[in-house]
Order: C-alpha cells, then sequence, then structure tokens
C-alpha cells in the first residue's frame, strides 16, 4: 500500500500544471498582501487593495500615513524579495536542466560568488551611485565569468560529474570570497558599511530606486530562460541524444548561462547571496508538478518568490523590533530541508552520484 | 535502385590523432537492415557516429536522404534520421510517455497528430502497460523498449541503432531486432551495430564486417559470415553452421582441441 502510494509520486505529477502555477501564483499574491500588510503598523487587505488602486488612480480617500509606509517601504521590500527569489529559483532549476544535475545552484556553479565579486567591486569604485544599474552590471559581467570558468573545468565529454562539480564550484567559490576580502580590507569605512550591510543577504535596504534597475534584468533572465524549456527537456536524456532530437545544443546552453546570469547577478547585486533557494525551490516544484521544464521554470520562478518575500515577512517580524538576516531564515529551512531531500533521494534511487 | 537512404564515401575518422576509421563505403536501400559487425575497438560506433552526423568525417562523405549531412541543420537531420544510443540515462523522473514524446521533436513544427505517433511507437515496442512509469525505474530492457519506441517515435526513414541488444536478455533481444526487422519491411532503412553475429546473421540482409578501421567485407550473411574470415578477423576459429530454426548461418566458437 506504502509502497505503490510512493511509486505513484515517483511516477508523475501530484498536481496538473495549471494548478500548480495558479497555486504558485495564489502564494506571490498572498505573499504581497501580507508582506505589506503585517509591521509595526498593520494594514488591513483591503485597505492595501484600495492603496494599489489609489496609486493606479482609481480610489480616493486614502490614510496618507498607511499610504507613505505600504507605498514607499513595504512594497519595494516585498517586490524586491519576489524579483531575488523569482531570479534565484528559476536560475537553479534551468542551471539543473542545462547540468542535467540536481545539485546545480546559483551558489554551488559559482554565479553567485562571482557576482558578488562584481558587487564588491562595483561599490568600491562609487558605481552603485554613478551609473543606472551599475552594481547590476558590475555583477553580471563577475557571475558571467565565474560560471564560465566552472562550466569549462567541471565539463568533461559532455557531462559533468557531481563530484567534480560540486569542487570546481567550492574553489571558485573560494577564490571570489579571497577576492572580496582582499577588497574590504582596502576600503574604508562608508564602504565597508555598504559592503557588510550588502553581503548580509537582505532586502531590507529596499527603495523604488534598487527595485527599477533590478527587475529588467530579473524579467530579461527569466524570460529568456522560459523560452528555451523544451530544449531543457531534451538535455536531460544527455547532450548527443538532444543533439539527436534536433536540438542546437551549444547555442542553447550559452544562451541560458547568460540569461541566467543575468538574473543570478542582479538579485545577488540587489540581495547578497540568498542560500538554498535555487537549490530547494525547483526541487519541491518537480516534487509536486512533475519534470517538465515548461513547468518547472515558471512555477519556480513564482513559488521562490513567494519563498523570498514570506521569509523576509518571518526575518522582520519574529524577533522585531531586531531584524534577521534574510539569508540566515533562508538557510535555517532550506538546510534541514535539503538534508531531508539528500536522504530520500539516496533511499530511492541510490544517492546522486 | 538509385535511391539509396543513406550512402556513405570514402569515409574516414581520426580519434584524437589516431586514425580509426578509413575508406568506408556503404549504401542503404529503402527496405533494408544492415548489420555493422566486428570485434571491439574495430570501428563500429565510429562509424555510426559518422553516419549520424554527431561529427564530420575526416575523409569521404556521408549523403542522407540525397543530401550530404555536412550541410544540414541539426533539426533537418533529426527528421531524417534517428539514433539509439547504447546506453540511455535520464536527468529527472520524467514517465515513459514524456520521454517517448521527447522523439517527436523534430515533427512538432509541422504535425499535431503527436499523441497517436506515441501511442503507436508504445504499441509496437509492446510496453503500453510502461507508458506512465517513470524511465528510471525501468529495468535495463524495459529502459531498452522505452528507448527504441522514442527513436520510433522520430518516424525518420532511417535508423541508427548502436547496439540496441547489448546488456539486454534473450527476449528482450529478439523483440528489438524483430522490431526493428519490421521497420525495414515497411520500407525504412537501418543500421544496427551488431555485437552478436548471430542475431546480425538471423535479422539483416547484409552484413558489414569491419576491422581494425577498414571493411573486410560487405554483404549477406552467408557470404560474409565464413570460418576463414571470422577467424582471421576475431582471432578465435569459428564454426559456422546453418541454424536448425531458419537456416541463417548459425556461428559457434570451436573450444574444443
Amino acid at each position: 500500500m506504502g509502497r505503490s502510494q510512493s511509486r505513484a509520486r515517483v511516477d508523475g505529477a501530484l498536481v496538473a500544471p495549471p494548478t500548480l502555477l495558479a497555486g504558485c501564483a495564489a502564494l506571490v499574491a498572498l505573499a504581497v498582501v501580507l508582506g505589506v500588510g503585517i509591521g509595526a503598523v498593520r494594514i488591513a487587505p483591503w485597505d492595501t487593495v484600495r492603496i494599489l488602486l489609489g496609486h493606479a488612480g482609481l480610489a480616493t480617500s486614502v490614510d496618507q500615513q498607511q499610504d507613505a509606509i505600504l507605498w514607499a517601504i513595504r512594497l519595494p521590500r516585498v517586490l524586491l524579495g519576489i524579483l531575488v527569489g523569482g531570479a534565484l529559483a528559476v536560475s537553479g532549476a534551468a542551471l539543473q536542466g542545462i547540468f542535467r544535475n540536481p545539485l546545480a545552484d546559483p551558489t554551488i556553479v559559482g554565479v553567485a560568488s562571482g557576482a558578488s565579486v562584481g558587487a564588491v567591486a562595483a561599490i568600491l569604485l562609487g558605481l552603485s551611485g554613478a551609473v543606472y544599474g551599475g552594481i547590476q552590471i558590475a555583477a553580471f559581467v563577475g557571475g558571467m565569468i565565474a560560471v564560465l570558468v566552472v562550466y569549462a573545468l567541471a565539463r568533461q565529454d559532455g557531462r559533468t560529474e557531481t563530484v567534480t562539480l560540486v569542487l570546481v564550484g567550492v574553489a571558485v567559490a573560494a577564490i571570489a570570497g579571497a577576492a572580496v576580502g582582499l577588497m574590504i580590507a582596502s576600503a574604508d569605512d562608508d564602504e565597508l558599511r555598504d559592503i557588510v550591510f550588502w553581503s548580509l543577504g537582505s532586502v531590507g535596504g529596499a527603495t523604488w530606486t534598487l527595485v527599477l534597475p533590478t527587475a529588467p534584468f530579473v524579467a530579461v533572465g527569466a524570460a529568456a530562460a522560459l523560452t528555451q524549456t523544451r530544449a531543457l527537456d531534451l538535455l536531460s536524456l544527455g547532450e548527443r541524444e538532444a543533439a539527436h532530437l534536433g536540438v542546437e545544443v551549444e547555442r542553447v546552453r550559452i544562451l541560458l548561462v547568460v540569461a541566467l546570469a543575468l538574473a543570478t547577478s542582479a538579485a545577488v547585486a540587489a540581495a547578497g547571496i540568498v542560500a538554498f533557494i535555487g537549490l530547494i525551490v525547483p526541487h519541491v516544484i518537480r516534487l509536486v508538478g512533475g519534470p517538465s521544464h515548461r513547468v518547472v521554470l515558471p512555477a519556480s520562478f513564482l513559488a521562490g518568490g513567494a519563498a523570498v518575500a514570506f521569509a523576509d515577512l518571518v526575518a522582520r517580524t519574529v524577533v522585531a523590533p531586531v531584524e534577521l538576516p534574510l539569508g540566515v531564515v533562508t538557510a535555517l529551512v532550506g538546510g534541514p530541508l535539503f538534508l531531508w531531500l539528500v536522504l530520500r533521494t539516496r533511499q530511492r534511487h541510490g544517492g546522486w552520484a | 535502385m538509385g535511391l539509396s537512404l543513406l550512402v556513405a564515401r570514402g569515409v574516414g575518422g581520426v580519434l584524437r590523432g589516431t586514425t580509426v576509421l578509413a575508406d568506408v563505403d556503404l549504401e542503404l536501400e529503402p527496405g533494408e537492415l544492415l548489420a555493422i559487425a566486428g570485434p571491439n575497438g574495430a570501428g563500429k560506433s565510429t562509424l555510426l557516429r559518422l553516419l549520424a552526423g554527431d561529427r564530420a568525417p575526416a575523409t569521404g562523405t556521408v549523403e542522407l536522404g540525397g543530401s550530404s549531412i555536412a550541410g544540414l541543420p541539426r533539426r533537418e537531420l533529426a527528421r531524417r534520421r534517428a539514433v539509439m544510443p547504447q546506453h540511455t540515462s535520464i536527468g529527472f523522473g520524467f514517465t515513459v510517455r514524456q520521454v517517448v514524446e521527447m522523439g517527436c521533436n523534430p515533427l512538432r513544427a509541422s504535425y499535431d497528430g503527436v499523441e497517436d505517433v506515441v501511442g503507436e511507437a508504445l504499441a509496437r515496442t509492446g510496453i503500453p502497460h510502461l507508458a506512465d512509469r517513470s524511465f528510471r525505474t525501468l529495468s535495463g530492457g524495459e529502459q531498452a523498449l522505452a528507448t527504441f519506441a522514442r527513436v520510433l517515435a522520430q518516424c525518420t526513414p532511417v535508423l541508427l541503432l548502436d547496439e540496441p541488444t547489448a546488456s539486454l536478455d534473450l527476449n528482450h533481444q529478439e523483440r528489438v531486432m524483430r522490431i526493428a526487422r519490421g521497420v525495414a519491411d515497411g520500407g525504412g532503412g537501418v543500421v544496427v551495430v551488431a555485437h552478436d553475429l548471430n542475431l546480425a546473421a538471423a535479422y539483416a540482409d547484409r552484413i558489414c564486417l569491419l576491422h581494425r578501421g577498414r571493411v573486410v567485407t560487405t554483404g549477406t550473411p552467408w557470404t560474409t559470415l565464413q570460418a576463414p574470415i571470422l577467424e582471421d578477423v576475431f582471432g578465435q576459429r569459428m564454426l559456422v553452421t546453418p541454424s536448425p530454426d531458419d537456416g541463417s548461418p548459425l556461428v559457434v566458437p570451436v573450444r574444443g582441441a
């Protein structure tokens, strides 16, 4: 009995794709309403809707104080959380597809650490204020370089071994960490504060001036990844097999790596390194909705966005008025969840290696 | 005759600086099942890769359906030939039906009967009951049949099968070869890299015997599977006798003194 149930689970989707996507979208909506409503000043859901409508020019007579808190402080923060979580989760899902390896994720593949080098360099060079999207572009360059290095070193004969991937990722992350450390050592006090604040992994500093430059990078990266879902499905057969089925493998891979570096780097530039989202969210989505990337990619984007928005809500409310770093919350939840996934996979398929 | 499905002329292959294949001429007619046989390292898989267009031959040309494969885009190649690899693993928990559907990818743009194609491929390989199982939970033989169904779902005139029966039990070996024979009888062309000479003898119209990267002989099973040729190629004394079942050549290694 138990066995046949678990068989059904391994074999297909528990939930049909439209239901899953609708559910994930509902989670995002819930995260927005709760995220802007809960805090020192509570704003009821219907007031939230009225305030939002007011900004669309459709309603009048809103509470000016509530309006200011919602529009200037909480909404950008929630939206940034959604963008960051969505970018990390969709990048994780697509990277896992490219590498045919469920352990791939923006932090492990080195994009995140490379992006952090770029972002810190941009802060030191004063690019953040000087150029629109300056940090984002610098993070993108750093992330791109790192992922290309990992990609070139970890692959052999068209395959990526898990162990090699992890080891190369660790090495690249260590080198990137050293580079960040060197830059921190040479920073003055103001720069230092900026860097430390940024590196804790937080969407706490969110303003519209941070959300607006992040959004197009995430949108373009995620949209580009979404055009390649069928190719990603075919790639899960192997590169040679995908090529036999008409996929221009090299072109698809390069397009995806650039797209993901774009989305991830923007997320890292805005919020630092938020752990485990890129690894965990796609796994959970696959468990619920099956492996097809046409479902996994969009659902991961939505669920990842909701997850970070909720994690941020927890981070700023559990021990209020003190805020926990966002990365701490995601790691506290994601770490144990990941261990459970590893143990479960070992039981079912004899491991990932 | 002039309409060969697949023509190789003077094909040679180089692997890490070593010539592993030289001067191979090959033609595949509609309705024909051609087996490529030979000892380990004879160049069988390399030849299949060159025929599949995985990479360009070092010398010579390969023509598929009348045009050189060098100029064909991947998608067009995928409409003309399907390839069954020796081993299949899959990155995620796709079901058998999803895997077979992947075979329809090259068709998709111009055709909307994908579901029928998938159903027929599952039926021909005898695995409709496995359709909703995860590919990864299947036995080796079942995975081979599911992969074969995926290859059939590509609906191409030419099939290239790389040791499709390796590591399969007798029942599955015969099933795979029967289906391949059926594809040829239906007017397609099938190239099979075969390790098992008796299987090749029973099902192939012609056998191409490779040795050290060169074609030793190509012809009907009875003309190619001759004891002196085999002994020379495999370095093992062989006895060739008509099979009591269907009269095709039966190759038996001479083990006694």
